[in-house]
């Protein structure tokens, strides 16, 4: 794509303090970063570290359910386990990992020589740690942490204690980090391309992530608006939602989830952006259909907009609206359904070869259309009702949570650490990494099918001894995904410590984007000249 | 903003564009804030 590499090592006579240049600038320079490289990094650490963390409550779950009966916690407890687990992971790992990819590969991508708003995007970073610890504080807090659900519903939630104003203020810097991140794509990628890099020549990730960012400033001031009203409501005597003052419960729900549902999708589209580079890299083709996959990814964006409500058809909605909402979302079959065609016609008859991060890619379209396929059947309305609120949901979510926006996050991570690191990762241990993470993750929420469809329900602590076999089977799952996870992070060390050789600027043959052009790891300052784009 | 070439603006012009798309998105995410308090209107 590009005519010449860049290699401006004579630009960084003031390059990085490392920690041998002593404790202090060091710790300055991460504080004080404006570079793109750097703030994707720490974004990148920092989401990991809540993946383990979020991951931790999901093992006291996953401990608690493993028989019938209660055995380590209290049940209120539980229900923070649930609702901390969720908020961790949805605002603490998935959306930092992907604006942290962002931040690494966009300027890279485009040709630019850093973000747009670089002091911005140092301020984004930074929010993070604060919010995290004040909603993690709340854990020791009287009355405990939120326990109502990620879903925050009232009346339910404004039971919580003296931790409520905290998880709110927690909640709205995370906004405010992550409206001020989307901000700073769409001025990147509208100002700073490179010249010749037409919209319709940028990656398929740059795409993803342009588009996933008007999804973030449109749906993020909504939550919000939810919170500071809920906020209102139990400090201030408003009666937003409370029924005896003339409010109602119903609206929070219809706010929530015109936030919610697009949040879905600020999740997974970016995923969809990672591997549209993945395959065509490692099947040796260009990506099929290129012009039609923007225009999905644009369709399922708009269309996210309209379908809020299918996440509460048991509310008592009009006939109308319960047939509108069902079909506008069964419509979001089509442009997905173009987009795994496109992944599969890419493969087709390509000279494939079959490293991590393309292992993960294939798992993530095989496995995340199970939890499409789902959707579907709790998009039907009817069928919803038998459905909602049981462990089919739970089954559904992590699906398209898990294998599809973890795994494609592992599949990116696999795929560019070369170009980070400069290192090559341990190519054996990374598809033992695989094998083991995608046994067991199945082996964890395959069973939860079942177990919603007779019946168990979601967010309970104790449940029938008719669920306890495949409650032990999804739990040994759980521990199983959980310590494999520990052989991610040795591979990411022992990668970063020099892995096991030399990995040169283009470690991947198939790979034709700009960031291929650069040296690996990538000067500090990279396309300081901007690279003419044919 | 020129979309096919948006280097090849001299850099003060190219940081005031990058701002102007700053601000515009910024008045996007007050305006969706503020219309979460107008759902409620009945």
């Amino acid at each position: 794509m590009s005519t010449h590499a860049a290699t401006h090592d004579h630009h960084d006579h003031h390059g990085p303090a490392t920690l041998a240049d002593g404790f202090g600038p060091w710790a300055m320079r991460w504080l004080t970063t404006t570079n793109h490289k750097d703030i994707g990094t720490l974004y990148l650490v920092f989401s990991l570290i809540m993946f383990f963390i979020g991951g931790s409550f999901a093992m006291v779950i996953r401990a608690e359910l493993f028989q019938p009966g209660l055995q380590f916690v209290d049940p209120m407890f539980f229900n923070s386990m649930t609702t901390m687990h969720a908020l961790v992971m949805v605002f603490g790992a998935v959306m930092p990992a992907f604006v942290g990819l962002a931040n690494w590969m966009i300027p890279m991508q485009v040709g630019a020589p850093d973000m747009a708003l670089p002091r911005m995007n140092n301020w984004s970073f930074w929010i993070l740690p604060f919010a995290f610890t004040l909603l993690l504080s709340t854990l020791f807090m009287d009355g405990g942490a939120p326990a109502g659900g990620w879903t925050l519903y009232p009346p339910l939630v404004l039971q919580t204690g003296a931790a409520f104003p905290f998880a709110v203020f927690a909640i709205h810097l995370m906004g405010l980090s992550s409206i001020m991140g989307a901000i700073n794509v769409i001025a990147t990628i509208l100002n700073m391309r490179a010249p010749g890099m037409t919209l319709l020549k940028m990656p398929l990730f740059v795409w993803t992530w342009l588009i996933t960012a008007y999804l973030l400033i449109a749906v993020m001031p909504v939550l919000a608006g939810a919170v500071t009203m809920l906020l209102t409501d139990k400090y201030f005597h408003t009666t937003f939602f409370t029924a005896a003052g003339g409010g109602d419960p119903v609206l929070f729900q219809h706010i929530f989830w015109f936030f919610g549902h697009p949040e879905v999708y600020i999740m997974i589209l970016p995923a969809f952006g990672v591997v549209s580079e993945i395959i065509p890299t490692f099947a040796r083709k260009p990506l099929f259909g290129y012009d039609s996959m923007v225009y999905a990814v644009a369709s399922i964006a708009f269309l996210s907009f309209i379908v809020w409500a299918h996440h509460m058809f048991t509310v008592g909605m009009p006939f109308a609206g319960e047939v509108f909402f069902m079909f506008a979302t069964m419509l979001i079959a089509v442009p997905t359904g173009v987009k795994v065609f496109n992944w599969v016609a890419t493969m087709w008859r390509g000279a494939m070869t079959f490293e991590t991060p393309m292992l993960f890619a294939l798992a993530f379209v095989f496995l995340f259309t199970i939890g499409g396929f789902s959707g579907l059947m709790l998009a039907i309305a009817p069928a919803d009702f038998q459905y909602h609120d049981t462990y089919f949901v739970v089954a559904h979510f992590h699906y398209v949570l898990v294998t599809g926006s973890i795994f494609a996050l592992m599949a990116a991570a696999y795929y560019w650490l070369p170009k980070w690191t400069g290192n090559m990762y341990h190519e054996t241990l990374g598809q033992w990494h695989f094998w083991l993470s995608t046994i067991f993750v199945n082996l964890l929420f395959f069973p939860q099918h079942f177990l919603g469809l007779a019946g168990m329900p979601r967010r309970i602590p104790d449940y029938n001894v008719q669920f306890a076999d495949w409650n032990m089977v999804s739990s040994l799952g759980g521990f199983g995904f959980g310590l494999s996870q520990l052989l991610f992070v040795y591979i990411l060390v022992h990668t970063v410590r020099g892995g096991t050789g030399k990995a040169g600027p283009k470690p991947w043959e198939g790979g034709t984007a700009l960031e291929w052009e650069l040296p690996s790891p990538p000067p500090y300052h990279s396309w300081t000249e901007p690279p003419h784009v044919k | 903003m020129n979309p096919s070439n948006a280097s090849h603006r001299p850099a003060d012009q190219q940081r005031r564009d990058a701002r102007h798309t700053a601000l515009l998105c910024g008045a996007i995410a007050l305006a969706f804030f503020a219309g979460s308090f107008v759902f409620l209107v009945r």
